[in-house]
């Protein structure tokens, strides 16, 4: 019996507890609780916060046709951003939904990282320079929402809970302020050039040039001005043009002396490994020479490039490297002569001038050696967002609205111009005349470059220009005040009570 | 060690059967009236035989048999002494049918003593269905649990549904195979099962806690008690299967024509028509490709098993073996399951050991091509030579048209699944003083699965699915590992009237899951099929999940006199699942039954023999959400492109929130029940009604965008209700020798969606690419099929014109939707709720019956009050692209006016999900007949066997149904190459017969052999 008994027990020990069995901790990826510890991983959060910039759902190539349905330069043929050509965003557009949710990504990636990475302890400038890449790439993401969605809530720190989520719309003068504060303390932070393995990454001189265009679009000329100047005079780094205009658009040669900020594009990676997603080998290239190199222009444009002449006579070098029309031997992406592949166009236009006449974009994109581009996935080329080109002439802009056509303002409108042997502008202009030529000039150095869907807006020329003037947009006529604006996408509405939608989508 | 006992023990069983005795008798009534009929049989073999109509009997017996039981329908059950005796007068005493000994979660209890709603089948009406899957077992025979076969694919599983679907991530029950708690037994073998019960309301599964809420299935394998002495049986089944019912396809001449017809009707006047050349100079008419004959035809099935079983002094012992290979009506699909189990007892007295442990190991050759439907044309032929592979398609300059030749697909296509799984328990228990047991329950389970993949390089079509340049393998396996130790004092005290049972316990199970992926491409030869020769590997994943439960629990029984009864549970459950705050969980139940014909009043009632009211109410819990899901995740690919070399650098980021509130999904269930005997037991009925209301189910809540991520996050929102009513009554009787047992059951269900929770979008589900045919909303049953509403077809462009609601490329032959929504346009609110693949009723019929040496069971089965969402008829009525059926030939044309189906070429406007597409599902079906022959003992003695017995079966001999499709069982059948919107959870796609592997009618012979 006693024997029993023992046998009995012994089986009993057998149910010793393992300690801790509930806890189990997920051993498959990283979690909170073991990040934010050093070095390295303040290094990861901060590429993790550029991430979705080059997603297929931002500047990829969604958000990159989205915004450009916006410009007066492009004559939208359809497809995706095609409602916004009738002003008729439509909340439930996938689009809008996929390019907004990848910009709160990277506010929220940010937001992490000026979280936990004060916490870390590591080297303290390259701690100072991912926090201050942290503010600038909040900062720029709050630039593009405030300017195209208007209304949009104020987040500055990663939601405690569930409930935290949902946030409420703030004035926009309230973000503005934010933009400029975040950048005003990026410059501090940040380094004034990265080493070769890391180009690519924000610097002081990025800081500056969109604390200068916040002050610009807020027509705060002042500020503007001095700011823009400060780059000028390069107390921020070197920066200067580069000889030959066509290499801002190469991509042999990104991230040049006259880049203050690009999107990284490259060729690896595969569209079919997952949209917008966090995924392997996801897609990190642009569809400039899919989508947007067959974009019909509109004429209004190449009239404007042949209006003048440089020094020599000879017709502004920047009109084939923007624009690709039937001049002799102009070939288009593809490597078919434009005069061949758009013939019937040619014939009617020759016909009848009232017709359209056929102009594409010719920026950004890659001779294929003559072959058709079956796929978006072929072009690597770094996507410009911010140009020393386009600093001068900001400072142009800036210092004519706060002081008249000073010689400051004549300087750098003319070294824009000389570099493509263009003439200096006449001296003695009204404040008027000089406006007209600074934004002429824009269209002629920054056409296609995603610039003249906010100068528009910012301009007052936004919804006019369209209205008034339906072959530049087809069914502008739809129209409804607000409109200038995108919808606030379907999805935040219906997840975030305290979201209203925004004018003229109701 | 095992095996080394298991070899004596055949030994020995093979040295027994040598001498015998006589012994007879006759068997009488208290009232000494004779039985006639009664079973007669020697304890621990099959030897017995039947009382004549004198209620005598006479039975050769080996000589170390002790003891006789004696049986007869409306009796108890008797074990007579016949040591030294050979003559012997028996007298059974009536009544207490009632006690048959019921398996409860952690103990047992008498039948007359439940307060519960338990289901409960046993004996030998389980051996006599030839099934592959243990959960057929079920079907048709017990109220409110439903079977849902996925059709007819060999070794495709079957969910089983008890009471009602109450979560919308799992309504798997959970299974309890002999102590050890898991969640299936598909790997069981039918045969080794004794009983089956499945605990169904709340006071029965509460004892398991956070398990139970989608009910209890425990199985009791067999283990050898109760027979005396060593038996060894042998058993084996041969079938076909065949092809229930064929479709009318045209022929390919009569395909061409209609192309032909339909190309010249949209010719515009004067103009010459476009008559494709597939269909005309390179038509060969003797071509007639029917989908029936390349891919359906007649197969075999086999099962065949061994078992050494019985008592060796303190020892119980049941050793089986199982091979069942099974063959698919449609090509390639088979299945192949070897089975061993040994299960012994060791009885020590006071000390009980009892062990289980079951390998099995399956090959399944999986054909899910054959879901995606069969779009080859008649007119092609099915074999094509000139092609690499061998298989026709059609072309886009003959037909107009890429053909996918799914079937030919199929054929070239490798994907298996193979599955090993190692069950193994261990039960000690050891009784301290009377009445006090102590019990330690160990058991482990161990899996490992494969789901290999291999597409060789083919060419049918320049359709994107229908070629490949490139050899592709995907293999994904994974290894489970299930541990499990209880521990349990159990306590039971009877004095004077009161009767008391305590139960107390603590559990502790881990489950550790570790999944892997590859995917790899282009390989040396079509024939070299492993990974390690591929060019590329497009993708390697591997990931480890591991959970724990822990648990106390107790349970307080009591009656007095038999007559009034209260129980009461609890359980308190720990999940690793959940946060550190919400990590416990209590689920408590009570229930009380009273025993009225027990009272005075009732006590001598020559009709009544038991009457007793139950009643109970609990809450059980579901820990349906994901491992790890309370804990934020980063992930670890979110990189970007820097340097001058323009390099990846790896990025973290969070792209997901968690939800730290996570909780169990709660049932709260109420069930109301009544018991009823009559006429000496010769009538049982039973009824129970419950409403079950589960709440805090979880849903996927999608978060603001604005809030950084936007992946959905768990939340517990939703809640579900199902009530129901569910009927069973049992006529058992006899007319001289011929026994029979007549049984019958009927379930009413409705289930219904009463709320989703705030933010929460309906939940919809379905095949192709853009259509989802069902949705989930409140105030309608889950997975309810929602679309258009047909009321007719446009006859005149007037017509058309005049109706606001007109799609705006309608024309006259098209569908008119009714305008549900009155805006004066076809939009999305068009849309109602067009049925659900539940039944509102289900029911069932078996008849057991013997005479002399004949047996015959059979089993009916039915549903009603359901609808199927027949798709294939998008393509088989609607849309030219494939074979068509007879009907579509009666397509709407101006001439041809009086017809259902719209004119040919209507596109996507006819091709909505719609009321067309809708059947219904209702059926009933003689699910499995089996008449055997046992022969005659005298016989038997001669060549001193034991019983031999040889039997015919049929399962689905006949079934009515109005369904147009192959067969109205569509379950979840259909596989993961479709193309699915928004869900990948099946239960989102249940009755959409998408190309559903249709059941097979199977015919068998077997022998059964006894030694």
């Amino acid at each position: 019996m006693k024997k029993y008994i023992l046998t009995f027990l012994c089986f009993i020990f057998l149910l010793g507890c393992e300690k801790d069995l509930l806890d189990q901790a997920n051993p498959n990826t990283l979690t909170p609780d073991i990040f934010w510890k050093t070095e390295a991983d303040a290094t990861s959060a901060i590429i993790g916060t550029y991430s979705p910039l080059s997603t297929i759902f931002y500047h990829g190539r969604i958000w990159y046709i989205v915004e450009l349905s916006n410009s007066d330069e492009i004559w939208n043929p359809g497809g995706i951003g095609g409602d916004l050509r009738h002003y008729n965003g439509n909340p439930n557009d996938g689009n809008y939904a996929n390019a907004f949710a990848e910009m709160w990504k990277v506010i929220f990636r940010a937001n992490l990282v000026l979280q936990n990475v004060p916490g870390i302890e590591m080297d303290a400038s390259l701690k100072d320079n991912i926090l201050g890449e942290a503010y600038f790439l909040r900062a720029l993401n709050y630039f593009v929402l405030v300017n195209h969605f208007r209304n949009i809530p104020l987040v500055t720190e990663p939601a405690a809970s569930l409930e935290a989520t949902q946030q409420a719309q703030v004035d926009p003068s309230l973000v503005w302020d934010q933009i400029k504060a975040d950048l005003t303390t990026a410059i501090t932070l940040l380094p004034t050039s990265w080493d070769d393995n890391n180009k690519g990454r924000v610097f002081k001189g990025s800081a500056s040039a969109l604390l200068g265009k916040a002050h610009l679009y807020l027509e705060e000329w002042g500020p503007a001005s001095a700011e823009f100047k400060k780059l000028i005079d390069g107390n921020y780094g070197t920066f200067d043009l580069m000889e030959n205009f066509g290499d801002n658009f190469k991509e042999s040669s990104e991230n040049n002396m006259e880049s203050l900020f690009e999107i990284q594009f490259d060729k690896t990676g595969a569209w079919t490994a997952g949209w917008g997603s966090d995924v392997p080998s996801t897609a990190r290239y642009s569809s400039m020479d899919f989508d947007h190199a067959n974009y019909e222009m509109n004429p209004w444009v190449l009239d404007l490039f042949l209006q003048e002449t440089t020094n020599g006579g000879l017709m502004d070098p920047r009109a084939k490297e923007t624009l690709v029309w039937d001049y002799p031997e102009a070939e288009h992406f593809d490597g078919i002569l434009f005069s061949e592949k758009f013939a019937t166009q040619l014939t009617d236009f020759a016909a009848d001038p009232t017709k359209r006449r056929p102009v594409r974009n010719a920026k950004f994109i890659a001779p294929n050696g003559g072959q058709p581009r079956a796929a978006f996935n072929t072009n690597g080329n770094n996507k410009r967002i911010i140009r020393f080109a386009d600093v001068l002439l900001m400072h142009a802009e800036a210092e004519n609205e706060a002081s008249g056509p000073t010689a400051d303002a004549y300087a750098s409108i003319n070294r824009v111009r000389a570099r493509v042997d263009m003439p200096e502008i006449p001296a003695g202009l009204s404040k008027d005349v000089f406006r007209q030529r600074v934004r002429d000039e824009r269209t002629l150095e920054l056409c296609n470059e995603s610039q003249r869907p906010l100068d528009l807006l910012r301009w007052g020329l936004s919804p006019s220009r369209f209205v008034d003037d339906p072959s530049l947009r087809p069914n502008a006529l739809l129209y409804v005040p607000g409109r200038e604006y995108f919808p606030i996408p379907q999805l935040e509405i219906a997840t975030n009570p305290n979201m209203v939608q925004n004018p003229g989508y109701n | 060690m095992k095996l080394t006992l298991s070899s004596i023990l055949l030994f020995i069983a093979f040295g027994l059967f040598a001498q015998e005795s006589n012994i007879s008798g006759k068997v009488t009534n208290e009232q000494g009236e004779m039985l006639i009929g009664a079973t007669v049989q020697a304890k621990g073999t099959s030897v017995g035989t039947t009382t004549d109509i004198d209620g005598k009997f006479s039975l050769s017996v080996p000589i170390e048999t002790t003891t006789l039981i004696v049986n007869y329908t409306g009796y108890k059950d008797l074990e007579v002494n016949i040591r030294g005796v050979s003559v012997i007068d028996i007298v059974l005493e009536e009544g207490l049918v009632l006690d048959e000994v019921v398996v409860v979660g952690y103990g047992t209890q008498k039948r007359s003593d439940l307060t519960g709603a338990i289901g409960s089948i046993k004996g030998e009406g389980l051996d006599k269905l030839q099934v592959g899957d243990p959960s057929q077992l079920i079907m048709g025979r017990m109220a409110g649990v439903r079977v849902e076969s996925s059709g007819g694919s060999p070794g495709a599983s079957t969910n089983i549904v008890i009471r009602g679907v109450s979560s919308l991530t799992n309504s798997d029950p959970l299974f309890v195979i002999d102590g050890m708690l898991t969640d299936n037994m598909d790997f069981l073998n039918p045969s080794d099962i004794k009983s089956i019960q499945v605990l169904k309301d709340a006071s029965a599964g509460a004892i398991y806690g956070s398990r139970a809420a989608n009910g209890v299935v425990i199985v009791t394998t067999n283990d050898g008690t109760g027979v005396e002495g060593v038996n060894v049986d042998f058993e084996t089944s041969y079938g076909n299967q065949s092809q229930i019912k064929k479709l009318d396809w045209i022929s390919g001449a009569e395909y061409a024509d209609l192309r032909n017809k339909l190309a010249i009707a949209n010719t515009p006047e004067g103009e010459q028509p476009n008559l494709l050349p597939g269909f005309n100079e390179f038509l060969d008419p003797s071509v007639n490709t029917i989908i029936d004959d390349i891919a359906i035809s007649d197969a075999p099935i086999r099962n065949s098993s061994a078992k050494v079983y019985g008592n060796a002094g303190i020892v119980n012992f049941n050793i089986s073996a199982n091979w069942l290979d099974q063959e698919g009506i449609i090509v390639a699909s088979d299945f192949d399951r070897k089975t061993f189990r040994a299960n012994m007892n060791i009885d020590l007295g006071k000390l009980q050991i009892a062990e289980t442990f079951t390998v099995s190991s399956t090959y399944r050759t999986k054909n899910t091509i054959w879901n995606l439907g069969n779009n080859i044309l008649p007119t092609i032929p099915f074999l094509n030579p000139a092609n690499e592979g061998g298989y026709g398609g059609a072309s886009q300059e003959l037909h107009m048209q890429d053909g996918n030749n799914h079937i030919g697909r199929a054929l070239l296509q490798d994907r298996h699944e193979t599955k090993d799984n190692l069950l193994g328990g261990l039960n000690v228990s050891y009784e301290i003083i009377e009445g006090l047991k102590a019990n330690v329950n160990m058991g482990i389970q161990y899996f490992n699965t494969s789901d290999y993949t291999f597409n060789p390089t083919f060419f049918i079509s320049n359709n994107l699915d229908a070629n490949k340049q490139t050899p592709e393998l995907i293999d994904r396996t994974s290894k489970y590992q299930n541990q499990l130790i209880e521990g349990t004092l159990n306590y039971q005290k009877s004095f004077s009237k009161h009767s008391v049972e305590l139960l107390a316990g603590v559990t502790s199970q881990k489950t550790e899951t570790d999944r892997a992926v590859i995917w790899a491409s282009g390989f040396p030869s079509n024939d070299i099929r492993q990974v390690s020769a591929a060019s590329t590997i497009v993708q390697a994943q591997g990931t480890e999940v591991v959970s724990a439960l822990r648990s106390v629990f107790g349970r307080f029984n009591y009656n007095y006199a038999g007559k009034y009864y209260l129980s009461g549970t609890v359980r308190r459950d720990g999940s690793s699942r959940f946060s550190r705050e919400n990590r416990y969980g209590v689920f408590p139940s009570v229930s009380a039954a009273w025993t009225i014909s027990k009272e005075n009043f009732l006590i001598d009632s020559e009709i009544v023999n038991n009457l007793k009211i139950r009643g109970s109410y609990g809450e059980l819990g579901s820990q349906n959400v994901g491992d790890y899901a309370f804990i934020p995740v980063l992930n670890i690919n979110s990189d970007a492109v820097f340097g001058t070399g323009q390099v990846r650098i790896p990025g973290v980021s969070q792209t997901v929130f968690a939800n730290p509130n996570l909780v169990w999904e709660t049932t709260k269930s109420y069930n109301v029940g009544l018991d009823l005997a009559l006429f000496d037991y010769k009538w049982t009925f039973t009824a129970d009604y419950f409403d079950k209301k589960s709440e805090d189910i979880l849903v996927s809540l999608r978060i603001p965008p604005t809030s950084g991520t936007n992946i959905p996050v768990p939340q517990n929102a939703a809640s579900i209700q199902n009530k129901g009513l569910e009927l069973a009554a049992v006529y058992s009787d006899n007319f001289g020798a011929f026994n029979f047992n007549l049984g019958g059951n009927l379930t009413f269900l409705s289930n219904e969606v009463l709320a989703l929770g705030d933010n929460i979008a309906p939940i919809t589900a379905g095949v192709g690419s853009t259509a989802s045919q069902t949705r989930t909303d409140v105030g309608a049953p889950v997975a309810s099929f929602y679309g258009y509403n047909v009321i007719g077809i446009y006859q005149t462009m007037a017509e058309v014109e005049a109706d606001d609601n007109a799609d705006p490329n309608a024309q006259p032959g098209d569908f008119i939707y009714e305008d549900l929504d009155n805006s004066g346009a076809l939009t999305a609110d068009d849309q109602k709720v067009l049925g659900s693949y539940m039944p509102d009723i289900e029911y069932g019929f078996t008849l057991d019956a013997n005479y002399k040496s004949w047996d015959i069971n059979m089993i009916f089965n039915g549903v009603a009050g359901n609808e199927i969402y027949n798709n294939g008829i998008g393509r088989n009525l609607l849309n030219l692209g494939s074979n068509m059926t007879r009907e579509a030939l009666n397509y709407w044309t101006p001439e041809n006016t009086d017809t259902r189906i719209p004119r040919i070429g209507g596109g996507a406007n006819n091709g909505r999900v719609s009321s067309f597409h809708i059947e219904s599902g209702a059926y009933f079906r003689l699910r499995n007949v089996q008449i055997g022959y046992t022969l005659p003992q005298r016989l038997l003695e001669k060549w001193n066997i034991r019983k031999i017995r040889v039997y015919g079966s049929a399962q689905n001999l006949f079934t009515i149904s109005d369904y147009s499709g192959y067969y109205p069982e569509i379950g979840r059948s259909f596989d993961d190459e479709l193309r699915v919107v928004d869900n990948n959870n099946l239960l989102f796609f249940s009755g959409i017969d998408q190309s559903s592997y249709p059941a097979a009618r199977t015919i068998m012979i077997g022998l059964q052999v006894g030694l």
